[in-house]
């Protein structure tokens, strides 16, 4: 849907993408967010979900569920078994938090690994097809 | 000579061709648009709505009729045989690994049958006989060839609105259990990180398994013995690694050829006279009864589970208990994941998931053993 809002007189073409996807898909004048909304907001107000996200992309680029900060470490593993079928990113990429990286294929399902921070890739891992055990590092980040 | 007596010629019996089966000639295209159109279980209703489509152009399969979808009724479901050949290959494709590493999972997919057993006693109220009831409730085994199977030697007159309600609310596994699992758990429970730190299960345990089951399932509950062994043949072909030919075989030809025979066959028993009723409606009702209170049934042992583990477990994983067998798994991984994409509960779900497809076929068992001993 496509929503105009304006702030402090300035007007912002705000499009949000399926709102019952997560993150929600929303661009703010061609610039792309992804935005983790509160399940309250959702239930309570869903007539004004449009006003809620704009508002929210204001404040925060993106807010983050729980997050585990050990987690947010210097590299990305293999959260379960399965085979590497596709890698999105290269070295030297610049990626942003929720940004997917590279797809796993487990129990016949393709599951999306996405950067747990933002930061620039320094090294992938290993490459489309590969077998990877539970807890295999894929890629390192540069810093 | 007149155009009625050219015409007879030509077309079977026009006397007998009413509204009704214009009626049923329309459920088949329906079905057939559900299976082009939205992909549900394509390759199961597309069959049945064409064999539904034949089934009310004089072509029925009946157990004392003539011509080939008849032929096909008294080869392949009078005597069973086609779920069985299914099984074989859906065997093949089911790896117990997550489950032999969990194996308190299994408690889900005992807590996950529960639907099976409170429609059979709804639907004893509403007045079906007690065959008849048990048949309904194994729509709420949430397994096609598992209710097919029972419901073809309780009931064989209801066979055709079970199998079009076991393999249509399968097909809609996202659209039926989302709502219950969002409604009965909490975004924190949602949130709940599972670590996958599963013990190694070694080849030699991933082969006894089948043929353990196989024998103490044979024994305690003999009337799913041909399902389970059916099933277990085909995991021991992908298990053993050294008969790869009869291993792809079931996963292919052989559950291809019985799928396509047993849709069309299902389908050749839906005519007019036999399908357009209350009682089909009332079969269509229980039968999403029995999936939701399956479900819910399966979330609220999650959530017992959640509790007694110190909130370790995912309740989501609860509802995979059901069966439905990978599309339960692969909804419970996708609700975990849309609230955290961080969280991978996928191998959790499919532990799950596969013993709730066994606890399905033993809940089966249990029920044609039930109208044994009360029958």
């Amino acid at each position: 849907m496509k929503i105009h809002v304006k702030i402090q007189n300035t007007t912002y073409e705000v499009v949000v993408g399926d709102i019952h996807a997560r993150p929600i898909q929303a661009s703010v004048n061609g610039e792309l967010f992804e935005v983790w909304p509160e399940e309250s907001i959702l239930s309570t107000l869903p007539q004004k979900i449009p006003y809620e996200i704009g508002a929210t992309v204001q404040q925060v680029k993106i807010e983050a569920p729980a997050q585990d900060p050990a987690k947010a470490s210097g590299e990305i593993s293999a959260p379960i078994p399965g085979v590497i079928v596709d890698i999105l990113v290269k070295a030297g990429d610049a990626v942003q938090y929720g940004q997917e990286l590279c797809i796993l294929e487990a129990m016949k399902m393709k599951n999306s690994i996405r950067a747990n921070r933002e930061g620039v890739i320094g090294e992938i891992l290993v490459a489309g097809g590969d077998q990877v055990g539970h807890g295999q590092t894929l890629i390192r980040f540069k810093d | 000579m007149d155009l009625q007596k050219i015409l007879s010629i030509f077309t079977f019996d026009i006397g007998h061709f009413s509204w009704k089966n214009i009626v049923m000639i329309l459920v088949g295209l329906i079905l057939i648009y559900l299976a082009i159109k939205k992909e549900y279980e394509p390759v199961l209703l597309l069959p049945i709505g064409f064999g539904c489509i034949l089934a009310n152009l004089g072509m029925a399969a009946t157990a004392d009729g003539t011509g080939f979808l008849s032929a096909l009724y008294r080869a392949g479901i009078q005597t069973e045989l086609f779920p069985l050949l299914i099984f074989i290959g859906v065997g093949g494709m089911i790896d117990f690994s997550p489950l032999l590493a969990q194996p308190k999972m299994a408690l889900l997919g005992a807590a996950g049958q529960f639907g099976i057993f409170a429609t059979l006693i709804l639907a004893i109220l509403l007045g079906f006989d007690l065959k008849q009831a048990a048949s309904i409730g194994s729509i709420g085994a949430i397994d096609g060839p598992t209710a097919i199977f029972v419901s073809g030697k309780l009931a064989p007159e209801l066979l055709a609105p079970i199998a079009v309600a076991a393999y249509s609310y399968m097909s809609l596994v996202p659209i039926i259990q989302r709502p219950v699992m969002k409604l009965l758990t909490t975004r924190k429970e949602r949130l709940i990180r599972m670590e996958y730190a599963p013990r190694t299960v070694s080849k030699q345990a991933l082969i006894i398994f089948p043929i353990a089951v196989t024998v103490v399932v044979s024994l305690i509950a003999p009337e799913a013995a041909p399902l389970i062994a059916a099933l277990m043949l085909g995991n021991l072909l992908k298990e053993s690694g050294v008969v790869d030919r009869l291993n792809k075989s079931a996963q292919n030809e052989i559950i291809n050829i019985a799928t396509l025979f047993l849709g069309l066959t299902i389908g050749g028993t839906m005519q007019a006279e036999s399908f357009l009723q209350v009682t089909t409606l009332k079969v269509l009702g229980l039968g999403l009864i029995a999936f939701i209170l399956d479900t819910v049934m399966g979330l609220l042992f999650g959530k017992i589970m959640a509790f007694f583990s110190g909130g370790k477990i995912n309740p989501l994983i609860g509802a995979c208990g059901i069966s439905a067998f990978p599309m339960a798994g692969r909804l419970s991984a996708k609700m975990a994941q849309d609230e955290d994409f961080d969280n991978f509960i996928l191998m959790h779900a499919m532990g799950a998931n596969t013993a709730g497809q066994l606890a399905s076929v033993i809940a089966g068992g249990l029920l044609l053993t039930l109208v044994n001993l009360l029958g």
